[in-house]
């Protein structure tokens, strides 16, 4: 499968769908307009955090475990269990096996899920991210590993069509619920695990990093166990390192955002 | 009563627990060591779904009480040396950590850790070279008033209090 080829012969399919589907919701230009400025970003844990900082980039998954548990852990972690056969045919089907970086669309404010972590990394992906309305690995391969290549193919958009597919897609449910849901909506997880999902390829540098946002509340807390470690001599846990690593980095810490709920 | 550790964040922030106690059968829930509030209670498929995507580090171990829980995580929330940690006593960060201070003035039990922090923070060369930063830590200094400061305070103006506090390092030093 040619999943660029995919995606580029589906720009106009999306674009259609999310016409007729902003019209049949009553959506509104607001929503059609923040669903087209949506970035991409991705919950992480002060672990994968402190990758980042060290390495200057963002990773798949597997290669930054790989930096904390070798190799056959890291592999075994992502690529093992009840869930792995299914990544790696995705990973397979789109020629990214151990590189690709997942995400999802990303509005203004949007914070973490709380599940995955306490940062939620924000970047601006390059014109080759992949996007597909749902969890891939959920929605288009089996259990046993098998591909659906022709679903995933009449699915695919460029980064360029987000903004029309997650028209197409959450337009209808938008119109129903609050602005303030829209983030959740179209950018979060829902209660099936489903998503409007992006695939890029890594690693991505630390410079296309464009926000990393923590609730206030947490980054308090880190900030005052840091410094009370400190001032006790003591060595401070690694969220509370980190999270004091990144607002002294001369390319992330102006990027940190402290987002009141 | 059981409580199982399931599964943990490698950096200890989130993890997962399941309650065997209520006769209504288990309970899961999400606990966020940074954020304020009780555990969130989630469903088995979640857990499931967080471990089996995420590489969370499966624990599996099962605890009395929730004191022996906490303790656990406690003990092994993963720590960065302190010899690193002493090289982030650095300038860049020194802002942040008056800001800290300023808030610890009104809380009587972190009042304390005000002197041993600004020590350490005057201690560094470069912080040493800055006038403002200076000023400002030995404002925070005089405002803890706390019985350790060795340093006898300067009725007004911060550069001299810059001053004396570069001959007094510089003494230390050579001491």
């Amino acid at each position: 499968m040619d999943a660029q080829a995919c995606a580029a012969a589906n720009a106009d399919v999306w674009r259609a769908k999310a016409d007729a589907a902003a019209i049949d919701s009553g959506c509104g230009d607001a929503f059609v307009s923040a669903c087209a400025d949506s970035g991409a970003g991705t919950d992480m844990t002060a672990d994968k955090l402190q990758y980042v900082l060290d390495n200057r980039n963002v990773d798949a998954k597997v290669v930054m475990l790989t930096a904390t548990h070798g190799h056959d852990d890291a592999w075994s972690r992502v690529y093992g269990g009840a869930w792995g056969p299914r990544r790696e045919a995705v990973e397979v089907g789109v020629d990214l096996l151990g590189r690709a970086v997942y995400a999802t669309l990303d509005f203004d404010e949007q914070v973490s899920n709380e599940t995955y972590g306490e940062f939620r990394l924000v970047y601006g992906p390059d014109s080759s991210t992949l996007v597909l309305p749902h969890n891939s690995a959920q929605h288009y391969a089996s259990t046993d590993g098998v591909l659906d290549e022709d679903a995933v193919c009449g699915d695919l958009a460029w980064w360029s069509s987000r903004g029309d597919l997650a028209v197409a897609e959450r337009a209808t449910e938008a119109a129903s619920v609050p602005q303030s849901g829209w983030a959740h909506l179209v950018g979060g997880e829902q209660d099936d695990f489903d998503l409007i999902e992006t695939i890029s390829a890594g690693p991505l540098a630390a410079t296309a990093v464009v926000a990393v946002r923590v609730r206030d509340s947490v980054a308090a807390t880190a900030v005052d166990g840091f410094f009370t470690a400190q001032a006790l001599g003591e060595a401070p846990t690694v969220l509370e390192a980190v999270f004091s690593t990144l607002l002294t980095d001369p390319e992330l810490g102006p990027n940190v955002e402290r987002i009141t709920p | 009563m059981t409580i199982t550790v399931l599964a943990r964040a490698q950096s200890g922030e989130v993890f997962f627990t399941r309650d065997d106690s209520p006769a209504s059968g288990p309970r899961y829930y999400l606990h966020r060591r940074y954020a304020p509030g009780d555990p969130v209670e989630i469903s088995l498929a979640r857990v499931e779904h967080a471990i089996a995507t995420q590489g969370y580090d499966v624990v599996d171990r099962d605890f009395a009480t929730w004191a022996e829980v906490e303790c656990f995580i406690d003990e092994t929330m993963p720590r960065i040396t302190t010899a690193d940690a002493n090289d982030m006593i650095n300038p860049a960060s020194a802002p942040q950590a008056i800001g800290q201070m300023r808030k610890w003035l009104a809380d009587d039990n972190k009042r304390q850790l005000i002197t041993p922090l600004v020590t350490r923070y005057l201690r560094v060369p470069d912080v040493q070279a800055d006038g403002i930063l200076m000023g400002e830590l030995a404002d925070l200094l005089d405002a803890a008033d706390t019985r350790h400061a060795p340093i006898p305070r300067i009725a007004e103006g911060s550069s001299d209090r810059v001053a004396m506090f570069r001959s007094f390092f510089a003494f230390r030093a050579t001491a």
